[in-house]
C-alpha cells in the first residue's frame, strides 16, 4: 500500500470513528434522557436558579428597589436585623400554624375523598369533578366568596357560633383571621390531594386485598396494612408539596388585606411570604427582603428534610 | 430507523430551545423606534401611567388625542394600572425592561416616600425649556409638589377632605342642624345607631385617621410629631366613638372601604373625599347626602388631597414628558375632571369648581385650611404600623391607649 493510500484509509477510519461517536452519543439512553431534560433544565436555571442566586447576592446588600445600581455590600447585616425583628418570628409562627393545621387536615380529607370516589358508586365522575373544581378556581375568587360567607351574621358564622366560635367577621378578627386563611387553603388543596391519592389507590394490586380477605383481614386492617404502606410515597409527596404551598400562601392574604396593610387585621395573617413582600417589594428594601427569602428557603428545606426522615423512619 | 428518530427528535429539541432562548433574549426593537430626540423634528412617544377609573381613562384618552395640536412632535400613550400597588410592584421590572412610563399621575398621599427615594426627576431645570408656566397653578397646589425647594410635580387636582351624611337617615332620626364639631358628630352618631345601622363608619386607614388628628391641631410633620398631644386627642375621639358602639370599621362589616358601607346604608356618616360623588352616583344613585367640611376637634384643619404629574428619573425624554404632563392640565381636560368632582389647581378654573359641583360648596372654606399629609419618608411603613396598632386594639381586643399606640409608632420613626 502506498503512503497516499494508507493516509486515505486512516482518514476514512477517523471519519467513521467520528460518526460512530456521534451515533454512540445519541444511541445511549442516558444521553437522550439528558437531551430531553435539557430544555427544562435550562429554563429552570434561567427562571429559578438565576433569580435565586441574584436574591442570595442581594441579601448581602443594602439595596433599594428603585435604585439597584446604588446597592452597597453590607455583609450579614440584613440577616442580623431580620433575626432581631420580633415581627419575623411572628410571621414564621403564623406560617407554621397554617402548615401544622392545614396540611394534616387537607391530607386526611383528600384521602377520604379519594377513597370515596374510588368506590363503585353512581355519579363518581361528578364527585371527582366537583371535588377538584376548587383547586382550579381562582384563589381570589374563592377568597371573595368565603369572605361573603364568613361575615358577621351570616348562616356560616352563626353555625360556627353553635360550637363556641364568635359570631364575628372572621377575616376582620385577629383571633379568627389566620384560621380563615387555613380553611381557604384546605378547601382549595383537597381536590389536588384527592386526585394524587386516587392515582395511588388505583395502583394498589387487587390481589393483595383478595389475599387479605382470604386471611380474614377486616376492611380497616386492609386499609392499615395494605393501602397505607402503598400510599406512603404519595403521602410524602402530598405532605411535602402542601407544606411548601402552605408556606407560600399569599393570594388569599392579599385579598383579605385589600385596602389595608398586608397581613391585616393587625398583622394576624402576616406570614414569611408577606413579610418578604412587605419589606422587599412594598418598602422597596430588596436587600432585606432577599435575606428573608433566603431564610425562608432554608426553613422549607429543613422542614422537608425532617418530613422525609420522619416518613422513612415510620416506614 | 429507531436511531434516526431519536437523533431527529434530539436535534429538533435543540433547535426549538435555541429559538425559544433567542426569543426570550431579543430586545424589543420596536419600542426604540420613534423614540425621543426631542426638538429635532422627529416624533417622540411619551407614555403616561395612571391608576383610576374608566371615566379618568376616557378623559386622558381624549387629551392624548389632542396633544399634537400643542406639541406636534409628541405622541402620547396612556397606560392604565389596576391600582397604585400594582404600579409600584411592576415598575422595577418595567424599568429594567425599558418599558416603564415616562411620567405618571400620583397622589400626594405617599408621594414623599418616592421623591425621597429618588424615583422622580426634579423638574426645575426642565420647566423653563419645556415652556411650562407654573404661574397658571395656585401656589398652594405647586407647594404640595415642592420638596426641599425642588419642584417634583405639575399639579392636576387639589381638593380638601370632606364629611358625608346620609340626609334621609339624619332627617328620620329627627336631628336638627348638621354637626360642625366631633363632639356633635359623636352625639348624633349615638342617635343614628340602630340594630342594622351604625352612626359613623371610621375606616382604619391613614387618610381618615389623619383627618381626625389634624382637626385637633395635630399632624405627622414627616414623622417628628407622631405622638404629639394633639394627635393623641384625635385618636382618642375615634376610640370614644368605637367604645360607645356608634362607630364601625368597614372590615368588621365585611366591606372593603368606607364608601361601600355608606352606599349600602350601613352607616349614616363618614369622612371621605371628592371621589364619593362618582362612586355614589353608581353605587347608590337614589341616596341623598350632605357634604360638609371635616368637623372641628379644636381647630379647622383636614387633609388636602392632590394629584400631580411626576416624571420618572429614567424617562427617555424628560422634556417631552414634562410637556405632555403640562398638556394634561389644559383647560378642556381640567374641566372634564372638574365635572366628575376633581378640584382644579388652575387659577383660571378653580372658582368654577363649586359651580360645577354645588354639592361640595360647603367645603370651600376648607381649601384655605386643609394641608398636605406630611407622612414620614418611609410612608408605607408608617401607614402599616399605624394601621396595625389601631387594628390590634379596635379589632383585636387589645388594650393599648392612643398615647401608647402613638408612642410605639413614634419609636420606629425617631
Amino acid at each position: 500500500m502506498s503512503n497516499g493510500t494508507k493516509a486515505a484509509a486512516e482518514l476514512r477510519r477517523d471519519n467513521k470513528g467520528g460518526q460512530s461517536l456521534f451515533r454512540k452519543m445519541f444511541d445511549s439512553d442516558m444521553s437522550v434522557g439528558w437531551l430531553f431534560s435539557l430544555p427544562f433544565l435550562i429554563l429552570w436555571a434561567w427562571w429559578f436558579f438565576y433569580p435565586f442566586l441574584q436574591s442570595f447576592i442581594r441579601s448581602f446588600q443594602d439595596a433599594n428597589f428603585a435604585a439597584l445600581d446604588e446597592a452597597k455590600f453590607i455583609g450579614f447585616q440584613n440577616y442580623v436585623r431580620i433575626l432581631q425583628d420580633p415581627e419575623f418570628y411572628r410571621a414564621v409562627l403564623h406560617s407554621l400554624e397554617i402548615v401544622l393545621i392545614a396540611v394534616p387536615v387537607q391530607t386526611l380529607i383528600g384521602l377520604l375523598m379519594a377513597i370515596l370516589v374510588n368506590q363503585k358508586i353512581k355519579g363518581k365522575g361528578i364527585f371527582r369533578t366537583v371535588f377538584f373544581i376548587p383547586y382550579i378556581t381562582s384563589q381570589i375568587a374563592i377568597t371573595t366568596v368565603f369572605m361573603m360567607l364568613f361575615k358577621q351574621g351570616t348562616f356560616v358564622t352563626e353555625f360556627f357560633g353553635l360550637f363556641g366560635f364568635g359570631n364575628v367577621t372572621w377575616f376582620a378578627d385577629t383571633n379568627y383571621a389566620l384560621m380563615f386563611v387555613a380553611i381557604l387553603f384546605i378547601f382549595q388543596q383537597c381536590g389536588f390531594t384527592m386526585i394524587v391519592y386516587l392515582s395511588g389507590l388505583q395502583e394498589v394490586p387487587k390481589d393483595l386485598y383478595e389475599a387479605g380477605q382470604i386471611d380474614g383481614a377486616s376492611k380497616w386492617a386492609q386499609f392499615r396494612y395494605i393501602t397505607v404502606p402503598f400510599l406512603k410515597p404519595i403521602t410524602f409527596f402530598i405532605v411535602s408539596v402542601a407544606t411548601i404551598l402552605g408556606f407560600q400562601i399569599f393570594d388569599q392574604i392579599a385579598a383579605i388585606s385589600r385596602y389595608g396593610a398586608l397581613g391585616s387585621p393587625a398583622g394576624a395573617t402576616n406570614t414569611v411570604v408577606t413579610y418578604f413582600y412587605q419589606h422587599g417589594i412594598r418598602y422597596m428594601n430588596i436587600g432585606y427582603g432577599s435575606a428573608a427569602v433566603v431564610l425562608f428557603f432554608l426553613i422549607i428545606m429543613i422542614i422537608t428534610y425532617l418530613q422525609k426522615k420522619l416518613l422513612d423512619e415510620k416506614g | 430507523m429507531k436511531n434516526t428518530m431519536k437523533t431527529a427528535a434530539s436535534l429538533l429539541l435543540i433547535v426549538c430551545l435555541v429559538f425559544a432562548l433567542a426569543a426570550c433574549g431579543s430586545k424589543n426593537n420596536a419600542n426604540d423606534e420613534g423614540q425621543a430626540d426631542g426638538g429635532k423634528g422627529k416624533k417622540t412617544t411619551v407614555t403616561m401611567g395612571f391608576w383610576g377609573t374608566a371615566q379618568d381613562l376616557k378623559i386622558y384618552q381624549e387629551a392624548a388625542n389632542t396633544i399634537s395640536k400643542t406639541y406636534p412632535n409628541i405622541t402620547l400613550k396612556i397606560k392604565q394600572y389596576p391600582s397604585s400597588d400594582q404600579f409600584w410592584n411592576t415598575l422595577p421590572g418595567e424599568i429594567a425592561a425599558g418599558v416603564a412610563p415616562d411620567f405618571i399621575k400620583i397622589s400626594n398621599e405617599g408621594s414623599y416616600e418616592y421623591i425621597s427615594k429618588g424615583m422622580f426627576a426634579p423638574l426645575d431645570d426642565l420647566i423653563g425649556p419645556a415652556g411650562v408656566d407654573m404661574n397658571r397653578f395656585q401656589s398652594s397646589a405647586n407647594d404640595i409638589w415642592k420638596i426641599d425647594g425642588k419642584q417634583y410635580g405639575i399639579p392636576n387636582s387639589v381638593s380638601p377632605a370632606m364629611f358625608f351624611i346620609n340626609e334621609d337617615m339624619w332627617k328620620k332620626a329627627g336631628l336638627g342642624a348638621y354637626p360642625t364639631t366631633w363632639d356633635e358628630v359623636q352625639a348624633a352618631a349615638k342617635t343614628l345607631t340602630t340594630k342594622d345601622v351604625k352612626g359613623i363608619v371610621i375606616n382604619i386607614d391613614p387618610y381618615h385617621i389623619t383627618n381626625y388628628v389634624k382637626s385637633y391641631g395635630g399632624g405627622w410633620d414627616n414623622g417628628k410629631t407622631i405622638n404629639s398631644p394633639e394627635n393623641v386627642k384625635g385618636l382618642q375621639k375615634i376610640f370614644d366613638m368605637y367604645k360607645d358602639g356608634s362607630a364601625v370599621t368597614p372590615k368588621s362589616l365585611g366591606y372593603g372601604w368606607d364608601g361601600e358601607v355608606f352606599a349600602n346604608g350601613k352607616a349614616a356618616m363618614t369622612t371621605g373625599g371628592y371621589w364619593y360623588k362618582g362612586f355614589l352616583k353608581d353605587a347608590a344613585p337614589n341616596m341623598k347626602y350632605v357634604v360638609l367640611p371635616v368637623p372641628k376637634g379644636t381647630t379647622e384643619n383636614s387633609d388636602m388631597i392632590a394629584d400631580g404629574y411626576v416624571v420618572l428619573k429614567d424617562a427617555k425624554d424628560k422634556q417631552a414628558a414634562v410637556q405632555a404632563a403640562y398638556h394634561m392640565t389644559n383647560e378642556t381636560t381640567q374641566t372634564e375632571f372638574m365635572k366628575i368632582g376633581n378640584g382644579s389647581p388652575l387659577v383660571s378654573l378653580s372658582p368654577k369648581y363649586f359651580e360645577l359641583n354645588p354639592e361640595f360648596k360647603a367645603v370651600e372654606p376648607a381649601l384655605k385650611t386643609a394641608t398636605d399629609f406630611a407622612y414620614p419618608a418611609e410612608s408605607k411603613k408608617f401607614k402599616d404600623q399605624l394601621v396595625n396598632e389601631l387594628e390590634s386594639t379596635l379589632l383585636g381586643g387589645g388594650n393599648k391607649t392612643p398615647q401608647e399606640i402613638l408612642d410605639s409608632v413614634q419609636q420606629q420613626f425617631k
